[in-house]
């Protein structure tokens, strides 16, 4: 039996790096201490976009490039493009199709755009794992995840406006007859929180009638627990690993959501994980949300952390909140 | 079929390109032998290039190799600066920012114009 694997990854962030010590001095201004925030979630540094013409749609065109320039693959090799973004550039045409004619892909080529919020990347690289398995003319696929959610922040919200980092990260996976790559996946909803995260905060149908001010245009958050989610991810991870018979000690690299530092730690804890095989890079790149899993196995591949045939587990969690998690070979 | 104007404002040591319609492989090098015979008697190094391109059919995806060529040879031919005026138009201007930075233009400056 066939199976999906990873042929190369590749990343993009801006240059601009920034410290904590501008948001610190910004809320600060605001009389808002956000010291305890910041360390909590573990933020130190992050990449932000400092021009106008850089956006979701050009990082990933940007990560895209650089991973078919590394893997020698061309627009034409890639039978599949998916792009995850909760900040598309393009609500139409369709930000993948843009990438298609960026990069000139093949006539052929599906394009598709999909938003799961921060589990976005996480959900397209399992859905199109699962659609390849099923389309044996899909041979290879190119899965971007892209946000640029600066532009949305209000810059009275800490948690939006201090927390995230622009970056997009881009994977191709190819249909393989000796691999195992793509393993099994697991999803848990509850919609316990789906109110707290919502933009437009209007809908769009009432910005398309109304328009919006400039500034206005932000998410509309209202602060939770983000650690609620911990004990229904660890339970469910804990099943996807049991039923496919694979013991927490094999698991190479835990890439995980980049959120918070804290809630990393603990579903590691909890199921069995030791902290040096769970990635953490949200010190340096922030929360750079949907791409932030493969942001960490980037880094878990550049760091020699992983080899060929190690199984990583990945989960996040998107807003509402939905947990995804999914064991590959890589 | 893609025209060309090329003009030299020697005072202000400027050197004005106007790209217009869609440029077969034959337009471009037509262009180019045009272009070699109007810098041969300046030093570019002392010009500003500006090209004009709004008029130009970006369309075809073929445009992007002819205009990488081209973006090599003004790096070869070492401007103070290039600027390259597009009509409104995001992808093409995200394609040959990287182009630029791949040929190592560093003195690129696009310009998308915005038409409402």
């Amino acid at each position: 039996m066939a199976g999906i694997r990873i042929v190369d990854i590749d990343i993009y962030h801006p240059t601009n790096r920034v410290g904590n010590d501008f948001y610190i001095e910004h809320f600060d201004a605001r009389g808002v201490d956000i010291r305890g925030l910041l360390k909590a979630l573990g933020r130190d540094t992050r990449y932000k976009i400092d021009n106008d013409d850089e956006n979701s749609l050009s990082m990933a065109f940007e990560a895209a490039s650089n991973l078919l320039e590394k893997t020698g693959l061309t627009g034409a090799d890639i039978d599949l493009i998916a792009y995850a973004s909760q900040t598309p550039e393009y609500i139409f045409p369709t930000n993948s199709l843009m990438i298609h004619r960026l990069i000139n892909g093949a006539a052929h080529t599906i394009c598709i755009d999909s938003n799961a919020n921060c589990a976005g990347m996480t959900a397209a690289f399992e859905q199109v794992s699962r659609q390849m398995l099923g389309n044996p003319r899909i041979r290879r696929a190119l899965i971007i995840g892209s946000d640029y959610v600066a532009p949305h922040a209000s810059p009275d919200d800490p948690v939006y406006f201090a927390n995230f980092g622009d970056a997009a990260a881009a994977v191709i996976v190819e249909r393989d007859e000796q691999a195992v790559g793509f393993i099994d996946s697991i999803y848990q909803t509850d919609t316990c929180v789906y109110g707290n995260s919502l933009f437009p905060a209007q809908g769009l149908a009432k910005l398309g009638q109304t328009g919006v001010d400039a500034g206005a245009f932000h998410v509309k958050f209202i602060p939770f627990d983000d650690s609620i989610c911990v004990g229904a991810a660890s339970e469910s991870i804990r099943t996807l690993l049991s039923r496919n018979e694979i013991g927490a000690d094999e698991i190479k690299a835990a890439c995980f959501s980049q959120l918070s530092i804290g809630n990393i730690r603990a579903v590691s804890e909890n199921i069995g994980i030791g902290e040096d095989i769970a990635v953490y890079i949200g010190d340096e790149f922030g929360y750079t949300s949907t791409s932030s899993p493969f942001i960490a196995l980037h880094r878990a591949i550049t760091s020699g952390q992983i080899q060929r045939g190690d199984k990583v587990l990945f989960w996040t969690v998107g807003a509402g909140w939905q947990n995804v998690a999914m064991v590959v070979e890589y | 079929m893609g025209s060309f104007i090329l003009k030299t404002d020697v005072p202000n040591k400027v050197l004005n390109i106007e790209l217009e319609g869609s440029f077969s492989q034959e337009d471009g090098l037509r262009s180019i032998s045009a272009y070699q015979d109007t810098i041969a008697p300046i030093n570019t190094k002392e010009y500003e290039l500006n090209i004009d391109c709004k008029r130009l059919n970006v369309t075809a995806p073929e445009i992007v190799p002819l205009l990488e060529g081209c973006l090599q040879m003004f790096k070869k031919d070492e401007y103070k600066k290039v600027v390259l005026t597009l009509e409104n138009n995001a992808i093409l201007k995200m394609q040959l920012s990287r182009l630029g930075r791949s040929v190592g233009l560093d003195n690129l400056e696009i310009i998308s114009t915005v038409t409402t």
